[in-house]
């Protein structure tokens, strides 16, 4: 058997047991551990078996994730969110469709001290939702709108998708940051304009005029909302003049946030101790299939299969946006059956190769994929974004329901999808 | 062996609590080093060991203490959409067959790692941190103890549980990357 059939043979094993519910890290590392034991022997199999794990977690360009999950749980579990809706609800109180605006607006200001989609559609739903109800919008729309806001979360840094991809990809995670900023800005405006549209054709699902809501002078909500601003001037202050790493702005953050949130008293020690060991939790089960992921590389790289693949896509002669398009089917279809991290780093041992030969710009090609993970977090039937709202509002609306209410911010996201691949310099022109 | 299993119960859950506490308390402790070194650094001094106090220890301690709690809890990330369709005792199986290769492969990680661990007590490994040797060798222990420990909760859950599944679904990993949500 050659290393190519060997190779096939590993990447069939794991799709069945992806499909028999194996966890992914187990199915990434059992496929690889056997295959490396076809291939080589088993002692240069043992070997690498013995020493990925280690080699992986401790690594201080790593250490930047647990730094910025603990950032994220602990504004979360201090409920920072509010004042940013305020502040939001104050600035577009004249525009149609304002609320929902504001719900974008502050899902993009609170993604800059979360990293995670999830915490932000679940805080900032908890507030907004109600809100755009009361102010007589459709339950579906105002819940679609969170959802997708909350997508924001892991594009604008600190991105915790970002990282671990900057990570395989040994490219700079502060590249990639200031790529994630401009396409999480460029979603931003693209849901404004979906709401703008929608508000202007369906005033029966989005009023033009507010009623029934409150709306804060500016000067009130700024104040209020002065903690949470200062905390992300502290991280993408030192970020980007240079005085931080990755690192030290997430620990620097998250002890920040813990300072703000006992100042304002909106945050106890009990809160601190469970997002520290939530923090924990979510590593040990990312990093995990990070070390599957790893020792995946090195069985395809080793069995020529990576290769192999390569020169199977040469051969199809895939124009760019021929490429594009299978990447973009690949992710969307993905996205929508498994978690954004593990389809991240099950895909990327075979992706990263491919974009290489193709030449594609890997800050860019980082920023596009994860924009297309995160749509998976609102397509049927695995929208975890969703799940989300839909535990937050109860009989309000249906799951469906709310499968509905995110459709025109899906078209969005397609048209920020085209503009990202028809004109990349909209990541890379930071650089 | 499973009537000895089930009575182990409370005590491994203890123990996977108490791990994954361990394991926030080295993400606390890191955090607090790096802020401390970054707040020296202003003085034009750092805090020392930081580097190698975070990737020899802390990094090691919140990766793999939790881990325990995290398979006992079934939230290790999986793919879902095939196994809600088939039918219940064909569910049952995929489980249990899952569920040995996910023993066989902590059982294979806690051999592997604790080779790695005894070879690397035998040359006294360490890193340097400016002058200071700072010894490495123990935090290599910390892996072959949770890929162990984890191997007998899976082996726990395949003579207890017998291919059901704790009562978790689709929402339990919202709760998941939530954690205590308001």
């Amino acid at each position: 058997m050659s290393g190519i059939a060997i190779g096939i043979s590993g990447i069939i094993a794991l799709v069945v047991l992806l499909a028999i519910r194996t966890p992914v890290a187990i199915a990434l590392i059992t496929v690889s551990f056997l295959g490396l034991t076809i291939l080589l022997d088993t002692n240069a199999a043992w070997s690498i078996l013995n020493t990925v794990p280690y080699e992986f977690s401790a690594s201080w360009t790593l250490s930047a994730v647990p730094m910025f999950l603990m950032m994220g749980y602990i504004s979360f579990k201090s409920k920072m969110t509010g004042s940013l809706f305020d502040v939001a609800k104050s600035l577009f109180s004249w525009m149609p469709g304002s609320l929902a605006i504001s719900s974008v607006f502050a899902c993009t200001g609170f993604a800059s001290v979360c990293g995670s989609s999830i915490a932000t559609a679940a805080a900032m739903g908890r507030i907004s939702i109600p809100e755009m109800v009361r102010g007589g919008y459709n339950a579906n729309i105002a819940c679609g709108a969170v959802a997708a806001g909350g997508t924001i979360g892991a594009l604008i840094p600190p991105s915790i998708i970002l990282i671990i991809y900057g990570i395989f990809a040994q490219t700079s995670v502060l590249d990639l940051f200031v790529g994630g900023i401009g396409v999480g800005l460029l979603t931003a405006a693209c849901y404004i304009g979906a709401i703008l549209a929608m508000a202007a054709l369906r005033p029966d699902l989005i009023p033009r005029r507010l009623e029934k809501v409150d709306i804060p002078p500016l000067g009130a909500s700024l104040r209020e909302a002065a903690p949470v601003l200062i905390l992300i001037l502290i991280i993408f202050g030192g970020l980007f003049s240079g005085v931080f790493t990755a690192t030290e702005a997430g620990a620097v953050g998250a002890v920040a946030a813990i300072a703000i949130g006992a100042a304002t008293r909106k945050i106890t020690f009990r809160d601190v101790v469970e997002s520290l060991v939530e923090t924990g939790m979510t590593c040990a089960g990312l990093f995990i299939i990070a070390i599957g992921a790893t020792m995946l590389t090195r069985f395809l790289a080793i069995s020529g299969t990576g290769s192999f693949i390569l020169s199977l896509v040469d051969g199809f002669q895939l124009g760019y946006w021929e490429l594009m398009l299978a990447i973009i089917l690949v992710y969307l279809v993905l996205g929508m059956f498994m978690d954004p991290i593990g389809c991240l780093l099950l895909t990327l041992p075979i992706f990263l190769p491919i974009a290489k030969v193709y030449d594609l710009d890997s800050i860019w090609f980082g920023v596009l994929v994860a924009k297309l993970l995160e749509i998976g977090m609102i397509t049927p039937p695995f929208g975890l974004n969703v799940f989300v709202i839909r535990g937050l509002v109860g009989r309000l609306t249906s799951l469906t329901g709310i499968f509905k209410g995110v459709v025109p911010f899906l078209a969005a996201d397609l048209v920020v999808i085209l503009l990202m691949i028809a004109v990349p310099g909209i990541v890379t022109i930071w650089q | 062996m499973s009537n000895v299993l089930p009575r182990s119960s409370g005590a491994l859950s203890r123990v996977s609590n108490g791990l994954s506490v361990l394991g926030g308390i080295g993400a606390g402790l890191a955090m607090l080093m790096i802020f401390a070194d970054v707040a020296l650094r202003l003085f034009g001094s750092q805090f020392p060991g930081t580097y190698v106090a975070t990737t020899g220890y802390f990094m090691l301690m919140l990766t793999f203490l939790p881990l325990v709690k995290v398979q006992a809890e079934d939230k290790m990330i999986s793919v879902d959409a095939m196994y809600l369709v088939l039918p219940h005792p064909v569910q049952r199986v995929v489980v249990i067959v899952a569920q040995i290769l996910s023993l066989g492969t902590y059982l294979a990680l806690a051999y592997g790692t604790l080779k790695d661990a005894i070879s690397k007590t035998a040359s006294r490994s360490y890193a340097l941190s400016g002058t200071l040797a700072v010894p490495t060798w123990p935090g290599y222990y910390i892996l072959p103890l949770c890929f162990g420990l984890t191997a007998l909760v899976v082996a726990r859950a395949i003579l207890v549980h017998r291919g059901q599944l704790p009562k978790s679904n689709g929402t339990d990993i919202v709760e998941a990357s939530l954690g205590d949500r308001p």
